[in-house]
Formats: structure tokens, C-alpha cells, sequence
């Protein structure tokens, strides 16, 4: 099955053809994030080798001098292990400069916690100037990375490893806004990723027995689209969050920063809780750490029963 | 070989710079003072030599740049990008001050005519790469500098860069070692070692030249000396240089400059 990523791959290449600006840079495993696709372009193509601090440098250098660098790693290097060269040598000069990260969160399943990025939006999003996204389908991976190259500016797009089942209907897919997948009014279900499909198949099962969800999918982690999530809050008579990331600081923890200021409400943070977890397949992952359509149901269904 | 004339005005332009720097640090009451004044021989050469800024457009990288990435030394570099007329003389007193455009450490976005923002060592050499590559890649023929404190080696991350570079025949870029020999709390070889950094950087590719780096005919034949490979400029310079008093004393990596210190130090420069 086609994956996200090899989206990625196929679609950086095919806009890389036309904008002659694109360059990509790689730290010695493009064969799994896909951007060695890429290497087809020749030169535009940059093996940095198992050195991302540098290879982020290069990238600062290449947007100083008008290129649009797409630096690629696995999601827990690009931004754990070069923080503070994203910080210093990206985010406060404002460089153009596009970050990818691969295998987000749990989806490096078997590789364990070395290589599952639980942190990397928390890590993302409190920089000054820097854009948050993660796609929840093909369809919308191709959008957002349009959309990314289009913006003049740092992002971070984390994508995950795995196959990802359609949620988006690509016309209602509007860059940098929350789109609402299934309308509701007594929970909302915001989701991220691949937990944007667990959303949906929670909230059809919920319906059966009457209890009607909101699902809508955050693509733009930052900065979030207040007036959409307004709305939504406005609507429901709690929120939950869905995540494949810590609860702290991920979408969660954006969600409840806003919220808390502008609208009130109980809102309940699914995602990994504030440990590590370990090496296993990524669906076992899912399932030990509570990443499931049965666990949303099981919350929601708690929390409906001890407020009502 | 620059002429007679050339060498009297450049040696006329670091005595004015190393004044104007002592001046903006102790009215700042505090700052880098040694490894700034460790730099002025470099810098004037590259900004009256190598480096044509357009006065109309300074953030244009379409020419010969320069990534600081001692970011710390950024006095010498505001003052002498003052001194080509980037910005008036008059603002190097708001240096480090709120609402200044004169930052702690250099910033693009604030400053016509820095290149880049820098200040967390080891990142500079990185960036230099990306702006020569980028310059090959658009077949552009431009030069990027970049210089690097001594004690900056101890990042990680340059040597990162020193393998990158060779392997991709950088030979559009200059990069300075500044090898004044101190940092903050001690002798670099302490805590580098003894080393013989010209065997090392040609170990990893490099064309390596050692100088006097406050010899303006080292510094002119350093920089044109023609090679395939990116070059490594040790410049071996003195921390304080032009100060008697700051000369290699580690306390002047960052030590206030007293009223005392302001006097003693302009009497010495008197031009």
C-alpha cells in the first residue's frame, strides 16, 4: 500500500521539476523518509551523510542565498538532535528553510524509543516564526507541501511511516484551517495525523448508540485556526484531543493553551503520557499506549456518564 | 601584493576601528573586547578588499559574504560596517541597548550588512557551506568567508563541516580560523590539546594556510593564494591586540572596561 511518504517523495519531485529553487537534503536515509527520489534532479540533490546538525546549517545557507532547502531526516533527529541549529541558524533569521520529519511518534514502532519522535511538535512549536503541519492523508499531504514550498518562511512538516487510509475529501481542504470531517454537538474529537482516522471510525461507532461526535482534523499545528476551533467549542459540550505524540506540548496542549484563554471547556489530552514507550509493532504500539478508536469511545462514554 | 599606500590606509582604518570599538564596549559597559580586537586585521581587509556590500540593498546575497560565526566578535564587525557607511557611527552607542539594532550578537534581520545571525558556536562553517554551494549549484561566482574563533572548534558540528566540504570542492570558500589561543575560562590547548591545526584541516581536504592574522600582505596572499579545494586561513593573532594591557590576558575575554581602563586604553591608541 502506498504510503504518506511516498507521496512526499513522489510530489517533491514533480514540483521540484518546476521550481528550480527546491534543493534536498538528506542525512543518509533517504531511502526511508523517500526523499531520495529526489537525487533524479542531480546536484539539487544533497547527501549530507549521518550529520543532520551540519546538514541544517547547509540548508540556513542555501535559503540565505534564495534556494528552498527541504532538509529530511527522521522526525526525532531533524529536531532533537539539531534543536539548537533550527533555533538559531532558521527560526530567528526567518530563513526559508522546509523541515521534514519522518516516522513521527510511535510510527517508528519497532526501532524504539530512540527513534520515535514523542516530542518533535513540542520541540517545533515553541519556536518563534515556525509553522507546524502534519497531514492526515495522501491527499493532504500533497496540499500542505504545496502550500509549505508557497509560504516564505521555516516549517516543520512531520510526517508518519506507515499506510494511511483516506479521511480528507481533498475539496474541503483549505491550508492552515481545521477541517471538520463529521459534524456533532456533544463531543469534539480533534485529531492529527494518523489519528484523524481513529477519530472517524470512534465517532460512527458512537452514533450508533446516539451519542453525537464532531471529528475535525488539524493539519496546521501552528498557528492554529482560533476562529474554526472557536466554533467547534462553541458547538460541543467537551473536547478530546487525539495525538501520536506526547500530551505535552503536542496539538493537545495547543488546543488547551487557546481554549483555556478564549473558551473554557473540559478538554481531555490523548496521546503518549509523559513516558517513553518502546519497540513493538506500531499497531501493538498504538493499542498498549491507548492510541485507539476504542479507547476514544471508553473516554468519552466515561466522561458523558460522570457529568451527565 | 597590496602597495605601500594600500597597506598605510588599511593600517589607518584598524587603529581608527580598534578606538571606536574600546569607545562603544565602555560606553556599553560590557562586551567582547579580546576577541574583537583580536579580528580587526581580517575584517578591515575583507570590507575594504573582498567584500562590496550595496549600500541601496544590503541584504542582497548576490556578492562575496561573510557569516561571523565567533558571533561574539561582533563589535569589531558593527564598527567597521559603520565605517563603510551601513549605518551612522552615532548608533554603535545603542549597542546591546533596548530597541537597538545593535544586538548581544549579530542578527540579519536587524542589522544592514550582517549576513547572518549567529552567537551559539559551531553553526557558522555550516551556513558558509550552504551559501558557496548555493553559488555553485546557480553557477554564481561568488565567495562566502567565514570566521571561526579558536576555541569554537571544540563544536561538534565544524567538524561535521570540515568533512562536508572537502567532499563537495568547495573552493568558493574562505574560512579564517581567528587563533588568538584563549577563551573564557582558560588556554584553548588546556582543553583542545596541542595540536597542529594546519596538519588536521589538510587531514580532512583542506588547503590550509597559516599567517600573521594582523599582517595585511599575510592576510592579501592567504586570500588570493589559488587552490581547488575550500581553504582554511590559521590565523595566529594576539586576544586584546593594540591594548598592552588586554594583550593575551584571559580576564579580557569579556571583562567591563572601567574609566581607568578607557583612559589608559585611548592613550595608547592616540592616532
Amino acid at each position: 500500500m502506498e504510503e504518506i511518504r511516498d507521496i512526499f517523495g513522489k510530489e517533491l519531485l514533480e514540483i521540484g521539476k518546476k521550481e528550480k529553487r527546491i534543493i534536498v537534503l538528506d542525512a543518509d536515509v533517504g531511502s526511508s523518509t523517500r526523499s531520495l527520489k529526489f537525487s533524479e534532479l542531480g546536484q539539487r540533490f544533497i547527501q549530507c551523510g549521518i550529520a543532520e546538525q551540519n546538514m541544517v546549517g547547509i540548508s540556513a545557507g542555501l535559503a540565505l542565498k534564495g534556494m528552498i532547502p527541504i532538509v529530511t531526516s527522521f522526525a526525532v533527529f531533524i529536531t532533537g538532535r539539531c534543536y539548537d541549529q533550527i533555533r538559531i541558524s532558521i527560526a530567528y533569521p526567518k530563513l526559508n528553510v522546509k523541515i521534514v520529519g519522518s516516522h513521527a511518534g510511535l510510527t517508528a514502532g519497532p526501532d524504539g524509543p530512540t527513534h520515535q519522535a514523542i516530542d518533535d511538535i513540542a520541540l517545533m512549536r515553541d519556536l518563534p516564526n515556525m509553522m507546524v503541519l502534519e497531514p492526515a492523508d495522501k491527499k493532504e499531504m500533497k496540499i500542505v507541501l504545496n502550500e509549505s514550498i508557497k509560504h516564505n518562511g521555516p516549517v516543520y512538516i512531520r510526517i508518519n511511516r506507515g499506510g494511511s487510509p483516506e479521511v480528507c475529501n481533498i475539496d474541503d481542504i483549505c491550508f492552515k484551517k481545521i477541517n471538520i470531517l463529521k459534524k456533532g454537538n456533544d463531543v469534539g474529537i480533534l485529531a492529527s495525523g494518523f489519528m484523524v482516522d481513529k477519530a472517524l471510525k470512534a465517532a460512527k461507532i458512537l452514533e450508533t448508540e446516539h451519542i453525537n461526535a464532531l471529528v475535525a482534523d488539524i493539519h496546521c499545528i501552528k498557528p492554529l485556526d482560533v476562529d474554526t476551533l472557536l466554533d467547534i467549542a462553541r458547538k460541543v459540550r467537551f473536547i478530546l484531543t487525539i495525538e501520536n505524540h506526547s500530551i505535552i506540548g503536542g496539538m493537545g496542549s495547543a488546543v488547551s493553551e487557546i481554549l483555556a484563554e478564549l473558551y473554557p471547556l473540559p478538554i481531555i489530552k490523548v496521546g503518549v503520557k509523559d513516558t517513553f514507550a518502546e519497540s513493538a509493532d506500531t499497531m501493538q504500539l498504538f493499542e498498549k499506549y491507548g492510541l485507539t478508536e476504542a479507547n476514544i469511545i471508553d473516554i468519552i462514554k466515561r466522561h458523558l456518564k460522570s457529568n451527565f | 601584493m597590496l602597495n605601500t599606500e594600500e597597506i598605510f590606509f588599511l593600517k589607518q582604518k584598524s587603529a581608527q576601528i580598534r578606538k571606536t570599538i574600546i569607545e562603544m564596549l565602555y560606553q556599553a559597559g560590557s562586551g567582547h573586547t579580546g576577541g574583537s580586537l583580536s579580528l580587526v586585521e581580517i575584517l578591515v581587509y575583507l570590507y575594504f578588499k573582498e567584500i562590496k556590500i550595496n549600500m541601496e540593498k544590503p541584504k542582497s546575497t548576490e556578492r562575496n559574504m561573510l557569516i561571523l560565526s565567533k558571533g561574539h566578535g561582533c563589535p569589531a564587525l558593527y564598527t567597521v560596517l559603520a565605517e563603510i557607511g551601513l549605518f551612522n557611527k552615532d548608533v554603535l552607542k545603542t549597542y546591546k541597548k533596548l530597541n537597538s539594532i545593535l544586538q548581544g550578537h549579530p542578527d540579519r534581520l536587524k542589522t544592514p550588512g550582517i549576513d547572518m545571525s549567529t552567537g551559539s558556536l559551531g553553526q557558522g562553517l555550516s551556513v558558509g557551506i550552504g551559501c558557496a554551494l548555493a553559488d555553485k549549484i546557480k553557477g554564481d561566482n561568488h565567495k562566502t568567508y567565514v570566521i571561526l574563533g579558536d576555541g569554537e572548534l571544540q563544536e561538534g558540528q565544524i567538524w561535521e563541516a570540515a568533512i562536508f566540504a572537502s567532499r563537495n570542492d568547495l573552493d568558493n570558500l574562505c574560512v579564517f580560523i581567528d587563533n588568538n589561543k584563549l577563551q573564557l575560562t582558560s588556554k584553548v590547548e588546556e582543553i583542545f590539546g596541542k595540536r597542529n591545526l594546519s596538519l588536521i584541516w589538510k587531514d580532512f581536504g583542506w588547503e590550509s594556510i597559516e599567517i600573521d592574522g594582523h599582517d595585511f600582505d599575510e592576510i592579501d596572499s592567504a586570500v588570493l593564494y589559488p587552490t581547488k579545494k575550500p581553504k582554511i586561513v590559521i590565523a595566529n593573532t594576539i586576544k586584546g591586540k593594540g591594548i598592552s594591557f588586554m594583550e593575551n590576558k584571559i580576564e579580557w575575554h569579556s571583562k567591563k572596561i572601567s574609566e581607568d581602563d578607557y583612559k589608559k586604553a585611548l592613550n595608547e591608541l592616540l592616532i
